[in-house]
């Protein structure tokens, strides 16, 4: 596994992590479906789906650094990821969502590959 | 942010009207050396590829000896032999130098033969041999390079301003600013978790606060770090108390506190002569301790009995994939017994805690581990806190579109100008004067004497004629002329290099010379994001909603309104 694909994987986790945690709020959920408020449970379920995502950036990040260098890169993955949704939601919401989504299905099923 | 003109001012207010207050003026004032400081030293995350490019009578040896690394089973064998010229080169040459340094090979037993010396003045000086018959390489021989800083141009100026000690207490007092900014910014920003992820284009005033907290929010972890870093790099200076209190401020002092800090245990010339040993059998203890491949040994007071071996070993690139501490394994030897004095492993520092959490700090600001993808995160995360600087010091002029606040009384117009210009060449200017930089590279004949300095000359030169261009042209035409200057220079770069050195992109990505090659690919990026900020600034307008650019334009008319009354600026 190259530091590479490493990081590709940990990028497409925390896109993923943080456009789930994006949705969950009433403002970005609006954009995707004409509604004015999350629905309880899906807030709930992407939450979740959110926090866990941003927490398997570890997986590929520790499989190619160490537990301490992974700890700068994570926090750098997650801005990047962060960065990317804020710019993605903006351009193309619902684009983005699914684009979203089919990274952080690939790279999660990569990981445990 | 800051309220209508009665509420203005430090102590009136809620706490947290007081913070955006603290928030704004902190931010403005220091907002232009912060984006300068920042973006060159995004750049210097790239010194060693800026370098390169920057050296193109460099790239044909490089090339050989990448080559040569296949051929390091027939150079091992020959380490004994580098050593041996080496240390003859230097008995022969330099017989009273305090140090000798050699270089014998690259991690895998080939490469340059380097060796180094303190010279009569005490300054480092250096001389390569030749790896297949131990003589000196005449530097008139060599082909005639280009004098150059290169990239580390950039490392310095963005610690340093190039004015030494002042520029880095310049510096240190600007990143304690940003620190204050980003606490009080946070403090400010009411709605941060709501806002999240929040970017509304094509809303004038609220897209800039937009884009100002996405680029600052996300990637606080970053800014923090990179600011706390910096100024905690260089407390032996900015904190002098502890060292001045034990060893005192004279600059001996500060000599004393250097040799106790960076070579404990150095011992004392004996005065009785005793030749140099035979340096293979240490630097094969050397590397079985610290378990790496030789990188230099150093002899300190050779011909003296009391010299002692230094074997200092290589970092290979996986090594810095798990740890933060970048340094080196070292093994220090008594040459006259042979004795082991000191040991450090890879990654260790010779000092304690202490020593170790500096070169953690050290390591963390300079990304010094994690390889090429971190580097690309620091590149990324150090664009996105030069864009909050600049999108920080648009705001505020845009805010203040068409209606004085007042905050200078009766020069605030005037004030306003200056503010509108200073924007335009602290944040465009700047990106000129760097991509000049690297046109003077270029263009400057390669025989001029003192030319690195005339490089240096190029870019405070392009940046100052950026100001004062600023100052004459009004605001809107300002940010026109200089974004199209960048978009062309950057443009043209790879167009320059071809013209000058016969090198070019395909070329480059052809041989995978991945350092040219970003460096022109980048230089490209800019001007491409140059041309669309044009084209963005020559969109039409809507009338009601007003766009931020209008600011400038609304701003000009009526200062231009209020000069004519004043007769102070045109």
């Amino acid at each position: 596994m190259t530091l590479w694909q490493s990081s590709l994987q940990a990028l497409a986790l925390s896109m993923g992590g943080m456009t789930a945690l994006a949705l969950a709020m009433d403002r970005h959920y609006a954009q995707l479906k004409p509604r004015d408020e999350v629905p309880a449970a899906h807030r709930m379920a992407l939450r979740v789906l959110g926090g866990l995502l941003l927490l398997a950036v570890w997986l590929p990040a520790i499989r190619s650094w160490s537990a301490t260098v992974s700890t700068a890169l994570v926090l750098g993955f997650w801005s990047l990821g962060a960065l990317a949704t804020v710019a993605g939601l903006s351009w193309s919401a619902r684009r983005f969502a699914v684009a979203a989504a089919v990274m952080a299905l690939l790279g999660a099923v990569s990981c445990l590959w | 942010m800051a309220q209508s003109k009665n509420e203005f001012g430090a102590g009136k207010g809620s706490f947290r009207q007081a913070q955006a207050w603290l928030h704004t003026w902190c931010g403005l004032w220091f907002s232009w050396l912060l984006y300068a400081v920042f973006l060159t030293g995004t750049l210097a995350v790239f010194e060693e590829p800026i370098t390169h490019w920057m050296t193109p009578e460099h790239h044909a040896h490089e090339q050989a000896q990448a080559r040569s690394v296949d051929t390091a089973q027939e150079a091992e064998s020959s380490l004994s032999r580098r050593l041996q010229w080496g240390l003859a080169y230097m008995k022969r040459q330099h017989p009273g130098a305090d140090m000798w340094e050699l270089w014998p090979a690259d991690a895998q037993g080939g490469g340059d033969l380097r060796v180094y010396w303190f010279d009569a003045n005490g300054q480092y000086a250096a001389a390569r041999l030749d790896p297949k018959s131990g003589n000196a390489v005449d530097a008139a021989d060599a082909p005639k390079v280009r004098e150059t800083l290169g990239g580390h141009h950039f490392v310095d100026f963005h610690y340093q301003l190039h004015a030494g000690q002042v520029g880095l207490w310049i510096v240190g007092i600007a990143a304690l600013a940003m620190l204050v900014a980003l606490v009080s910014g946070v403090i400010t920003h009411r709605r941060i978790f709501k806002d999240f992820f929040t970017f509304r284009s094509h809303k004038g005033q609220r897209s800039w606060l937009d884009m100002h907290n996405a680029v600052a929010v996300l990637t606080l972890p970053f800014q923090f770090m990179i600011a706390y870093t910096g100024i905690a790099i260089s407390c032996s200076t900015f904190m002098p108390a502890g060292i001045a209190a034990y060893f005192g401020s004279s600059a001996e002092a500060v000599k004393s506190f250097q040799v106790a800090l960076n070579e404990p245990g150095k011992p004392q010339r004996s005065g009785q002569s005793m030749p140099v040993p035979d340096l293979e059998s240490f630097v094969l203890r050397g590397q079985a301790l610290i378990g790496q491949p030789v990188r230099a040994v150093v002899i300190d007071y050779p011909g003296d009995a009391a010299a002692r071996i230094g074997v200092y070993g290589w970092n290979a690139a996986d090594d810095l994939n798990q740890r933060l501490s970048s340094t080196s394994g070292m093994a220090m030897f008594s040459a006259a017994t042979g004795e082991l004095q000191q040991l450090r492993l890879p990654g260790g520092v010779d000092g304690g805690v202490g020593s170790l959490t500096q070169s953690v700090i050290g390591g963390l600001h300079m990304a010094t581990y994690g390889g090429l993808p971190l580097k690309w995160l620091y590149f990324i995360c150090g664009l996105a806190g030069s864009a909050m600087m600049a999108t920080g010091a648009i705001l505020f002029m845009v805010k203040r579109r068409g209606k004085h606040q007042g905050e200078f009384g009766s020069s605030t117009s005037t004030v306003y100008r200056m503010i509108e210009a200073v924007n335009v060449a602290a944040i465009v200017g700047l990106g000129i004067a760097c991509v000049g930089f690297l046109w003077a590279n270029r263009l400057l004949p390669i025989e001029l004497s003192q030319r690195s300095r005339w490089e240096l000359m190029v870019f405070f030169l392009l940046w100052i004629l950026a100001l004062l261009h600023a100052l004459l042209r009004s605001p809107p035409m300002a940010w026109r002329d200089q974004m199209t200057a960048l978009a062309v220079l950057c443009l043209l770069l790879p167009v320059l290099n071809f013209l000058s050195t016969g090198d070019h992109l395909a070329a480059y990505l052809l041989e995978g010379d991945w350092e040219s090659a970003g460096v022109e690919l980048f230089s490209i990026a800019v001007g491409v994001a140059a041309v669309a900020a044009l084209f963005w600034m020559r969109r039409p307008k809507p009338v009601r909603k007003q766009m931020p650019r209008e600011v400038s334009k609304d701003l000009s008319a009526m200062v231009d309104a209020d000069s004519a009354k004043q007769g102070s600026l045109s």
